[in-house]
C-alpha cells in the first residue's frame, strides 16, 4: 500500500550505519504521533513509512583510506632517516584520521563538506540516489533533515529539481515533497558560491539558500515542497552563525500568505538534559510539541494550517504539559554554559565557526 | 444536540456507504457531523480512491492503471486516457443522484478531469494540474482553484441531517475522483522516475569508484583535486560530472626496488617512494566503470643500501589505478621499482607458473 514516506537525513556525528541512525527516531516519531486523537483514525504504521538516509560512510571511507595508506608507509618514514619533515607530519595526521574524536567525527565532516567540492559532490550523489530509491511507490514524501544534513539535503534537492540540472531532473509538479523540515538549519552557513556559466555569468542563485528551488511555493508546479519548516532552539549554538532567516516575503508574497507554507519555529525549552549537546540533538527537538505538532500538521494537511488533524486546543494542552515538565528556571545552568558558544548570527569567519563547532562537540560529555 | 447530530450523521453514513473498511467506518461514525473534516480523514485514510475503498470505480481504475507507466502516446496512452475517461464518467453518473446545490462543485471537478485528458491527448504540459495539483492540502486541491469545496463545509441542525448527507455524498465523489486522477497521473510518470533513478545511481557509482578505485588520495591531494573539481563545477553551474583524472602530489608509498649494482643481498628491498607530482586519468564507461586508467609520476625513492645514495629520482607509470612500475637512476646506477600490488601480481604469476610446472610432472 503506498504510504507517505518520510526520509530522515542525519547531521555530523560518529554514526556507524543507517541502522544506528534509524534507531534514533523510528520509535520516537510514532510514539509522539500516537499521543494525539488523530492516530485513532490514521494509524501511524498504515500511513507513514520512515526511512534513513545515510552518508556518513562517505566520510568514514576517506578516514579509513587515509589511515590505512598512512599505516603502510609510516614505518619507512622514520624521522631522521628519510622523513621527519612536513610530509611525515601530514602522513601521521592522515593515520590518525580514523580515531574517534570530536575533531575527526564532527568538525572534519563539516570541513570536508564545505571545503572539498569533490567530497561534497560524492555525498550529494549518494543522498540523491538514496532519496530517489526511497520514494519509489510513495504516496507522498517528506524529508526531516538535521544539522549538516540540512545543507546536504538543500544541495541534493537542487540536483533533483533545478530546471538546469542534467539528465534525471524531476518535475516539481509531479514529485515535489509534502514537507521539508530543516532542524538546526546550517544550510546558509555551508552554502557554496562562485558558480558561473561559460560566458562568465553568475549562477549563484541556483545554490543560494534564499534563491534556489529549495523553497515552498503556493503554486504546485514551483518550489520543491508544499511546506518548509525551519526549526531552531534559542540556545543551540550550531545553527546560529549565518543563520537561516529569510525575509518576510520569502519566497514570494503569495506563498507566505498561504498558512503553513513556511514555518519558522523557535523553541526554548530544555528537557532534563544530561549533557551539553543534547540541545542540538534531533530527538530533543522532536520531542518538543511546538516542533512535532506543526510537523504532523504539515505531513497530513487537514484543515486550515493542518489544525483539522490536531486542533489548537489539543496542541495547547501538549505544549503546556511539556513546559510544565521542563521549567526554564531549571535550565539556567545550561543556558549559562551555552551562552559561551554563541556567535553572531551573521558570523562569517570560518575559523571562528569551526572553532565553536569543535569546542562544543569536544565538550559534549561535560556534565 | 451534538449527540443527536452525531447519531444522525453516523446512521446516514452507514446507510450511504456500507462497503468501507473498519477504520473508514470509524471515521464516519466519529466525524460525520463535520463532513468536510470527515472527508479529509477518509481521503488520507485511503478510504476514497485508495486501498481501503471498495467502491467499484476504484477497483476498475486500479485494474486499468496497472500497466500505465508513461505518458508517451501509443505506449500506455490508451489506458491512461481510458482511466481518466472512466473517472470523468463516474463523476457524471454520480452527479445525477445529487441535489442541485452540489452540481457546481461536481461540474468543476469534471471540467478539470476533462481538461487534463485533453492536455494529455494534445501532449501539452499539465503544470499545476499535474499530480501535486490534484493532492489535497488544508482546504483545497492545490492546483484546482476552481474546485471550491466551501459547499461541503456545513454543520447540520438536527432537523436537517440531509444537509450533511448530501455534503458527504458529494464530497466522496469529489475526493475519490481527485485521488484516482492523482494515482493515474502518478503512475504515468514512472518512466520519468526510473530515468532519474538510473541517472542518480550512475553518478553515485562513478563517485564511489572515484574514491574506491582511483589511486588513493591523501587529504592534501584530495584538497588539490577538490580545487580543480571545484573550478570545473563552478563552470558547470554546480552540475559537473565526476572527474576523469586526478593529480598526484607528494604521495608517499611503498614499493620493491631492484638495483642490480647494489651489494649482493640488498639488491631487492622495500623502499619508500614519494611521488612528487603526477597525473592519472581514465575514461568512464556507460555503466559508470573506470576504464583505461593510465598515469605517470616523477618520483624519489628512498632506501638504505651500503655504498649507494639513499635517495634516487625516477619516473613511475601507473596502470589500472593499481599497478605501478618505476625506473630510478642515480650516479649511473639504474633501478627498477614495482608497486606492492604489481609485485604481488608478479609473485602470483611466478607462483602459478611453479604450481603449473609441478602439476605437469616436471617438478621436483
Amino acid at each position: 500500500m503506498p504510504k507517505h514516506v518520510v526520509l530522515f537525513v542525519h547531521g555530523v556525528g560518529d554514526l556507524q550505519s543507517a541502522k544506528e541512525w534509524q534507531a534514533s527516531y523510528e520509535e520516537l516519531l510514532p510514539e509522539l504521533y500516537n499521543r494525539y486523537d488523530c492516530s485513532a483514525f490514521l494509524p501511524f504504521d498504515e500511513h507513514f513509512e520512515l526511512k534513513p538516509i545515510f552518508y556518513n560512510d562517505e566520510f568514514d571511507g576517506l578516514r579509513k583510506q587515509w589511515a590505512k595508506a598512512a599505516e603502510d608507509v609510516l614505518p619507512l618514514m622514520t624521522p631522521g632517516k628519510f622523513g621527519g619533515g612536513v610530509l611525515t607530519q601530514l602522513t601521521e595526521w592522515a593515520e590518525g584520521a580514523d580515531k574517534n574524536t570530536a575533531l575527526r567525527t564532527h568538525a572534519l565532516d563539516v570541513v570536508l563538506y564545505r571545503f572539498f567540492p569533490n567530497v561534497a559532490a560524492a555525498v550529494r550523489a549518494s543522498v540523491h540516489a538514496q532519496l530517489l530509491a526511497g520514494i519509489k511507490g510513495a504516496d507522498r514524501w517528506s524529508v526531516i533533515a538535521h544539522s549538516l544534513g540540512t545543507s546536504v539535503v538543500h544541495d541534493t534537492l537542487v540536483w533533483m529539481f533545478d530546471p538546469n540540472a542534467p539528465k534525471g531532473r524531476l518535475p516539481a509538479s509531479g514529485f515535489r515533497l509534502e514537507a521539508l523540515a530543516m532542524i538546526a538549519n546550517v544550510s546558509r552557513a555551508l552554502e557554496s558560491h562562485g558558480y558561473e556559466d561559460e560566458d562568465g555569468n553568475e549562477l549563484g542563485a541556483r545554490w543560494d539558500v534564499y534563491r534556489s528551488v529549495v523553497q515552498p511555493n503556493a503554486k504546485p508546479s514551483k518550489g520543491v515542497c508544499a511546506s518548509f519548516l525551519n526549526v531552531w532552539h534559542t540556545w543551540d549554538p550550531i545553527p546560529l552563525p549565518k543563520q537561516f532567516k529569510p525575509a518576510s516575503d520569502w519566497p514570494d508574497a503569495a506563498t507566505r500568505a498561504s498558512e503553513g507554507a513556511f514555518l519558522d519555529i523557535e523553541i526554548g525549552e530544555f528537557e532534563n538534559v544530561r549533557k551539553l549537546t543534547s540541545v542540538h540533538d534531533i530527538d530533543h527537538y522532536l520531542r518538543n510539541p511546538s516542533v512535532h505538532i506543526p510537523l504532523f500538521r504539515r505531513l497530513i494537511p487537514i484543515g486550515e494550517g493542518g489544525r483539522g488533524l490536531i486542533p489548537d486546543a489539543e496542541m495547547k494542552k501538549a505544549v503546556d504539559k511539556h513546559r510544565a515538565a521542563n521549567p526554564l528556571s531549571e535550565a539556567k545552568q545550561w543556558i549559562d554554559k551555552l551562552k559561551d558558544f554563541r556567535l553572531s548570527d551573521e558570523e562569517r569567519g570560518w575559523e571562528k565557526i569551526l572553532g565553536m563547532f569543535l569546542d562544543y562537540y569536544a565538550n559534549r560529555q561535560r556534565k | 444536540m451534538r449527540a443527536a447530530l452525531r447519531i444522525a450523521a453516523a446512521s446516514l453514513a452507514f446507510i450511504a456507504w456500507p462497503a468501507l473498511g473498519q477504520d473508514c467506518k470509524a471515521i464516519e461514525t466519529k466525524l460525520g457531523n463535520d463532513p468536510l473534516r470527515m472527508l479529509q480523514f477518509l481521503y488520507f485514510g485511503k478510504c476514497l480512491g485508495g486501498e481501503n475503498d471498495s467502491e467499484s470505480v476504484t477497483g476498475e481504475i486500479n485494474e486499468l492503471i496497472r500497466q500505465v507507466t508513461t505518458r508517451a502516446p501509443g505506449t500506455a496512452g490508451n489506458a491512461l486516457e481510458e482511466a481518466l475517461k472512466r473517472v470523468s464518467d463516474y463523476v457524471s453518473t454520480s452527479a445525477r443522484e445529487r441535489e442541485t446545490r452540489s452540481q457546481p462543485l461536481l461540474a468543476a471537478i469534471k471540467t478539470e478531469i476533462d481538461s487534463v485528458r485533453e492536455k494529455l491527448t494534445k501532449q501539452e504540459p499539465l503544470v499545476d494540474q499535474d499530480v501535486v495539483g490534484w493532492q489535497w492540502q488544508d482546504t483545497r486541491f492545490r492546483g484546482l482553484p476552481d474546485v471550491n469545496v466551501a459547499s461541503l463545509n456545513v454543520m447540520c441542525p438536527p432537523s436537517e441531517p440531509k444537509l450533511c448527507a448530501e455534503a458527504s455524498a458529494t464530497g466522496k465523489v469529489v475526493f475519490r475522483a481527485a485521488a484516482l486522477v492523482t494515482r493515474t497521473l502518478q503512475l504515468s510518470l514512472t518512466d520519468e522516475y526510473e530515468q532519474a533513478l538510473a541517472a542518480a545511481r550512475l553518478r553515485k557509482a562513478k563517485w564511489d569508484r572515484y574514491f574506491d578505485e582511483a589511486r588513493v588520495q591523501f587529504f592534501w591531494e584530495l584538497y588539490a583535486n577538490g580545487l580543480r573539481y571545484g573550478r570545473e563545477n563552478r563552470k558547470a553551474g554546480g552540475f559537473a560530472e565526476p572527474p576523469h583524472d586526478q593529480i598526484i602530489l607528494l604521495h608517499p608509498g611503498v614499493g620493491l626496488e631492484y638495483v642490480n649494482d647494489a651489494p649482493s643481498g640488498s639488491r631487492l628491498q622495500a623502499a619508500l617512494v614519494i611521488e612528487l607530482i603526477g597525473y592519472n586519468r581514465w575514461t568512464w564507461s556507460k555503466q559508470g566503470k573506470m576504464e583505461n586508467a593510465f598515469g605517470a609520476s616523477l618520483i624519489q625513492s628512498y632506501s638504505d643500501r651500503a655504498g649507494l645514495a639513499s635517495a634516487r629520482p625516477g619516473i613511475m607509470v601507473h596502470f589500472q589505478n593499481k599497478y605501478s612500475l618505476a625506473y630510478t637512476r642515480r650516479d649511473g646506477v639504474d633501478g627498477l621499482m614495482l608497486s606492492i600490488d604489481l609485485a604481488k601480481l608478479v609473485t602470483k604469476v611466478e607462483q602459478d607458473a611453479r604450481e603449473k610446472f609441478k602439476l605437469g610432472g616436471r617438478g621436483e
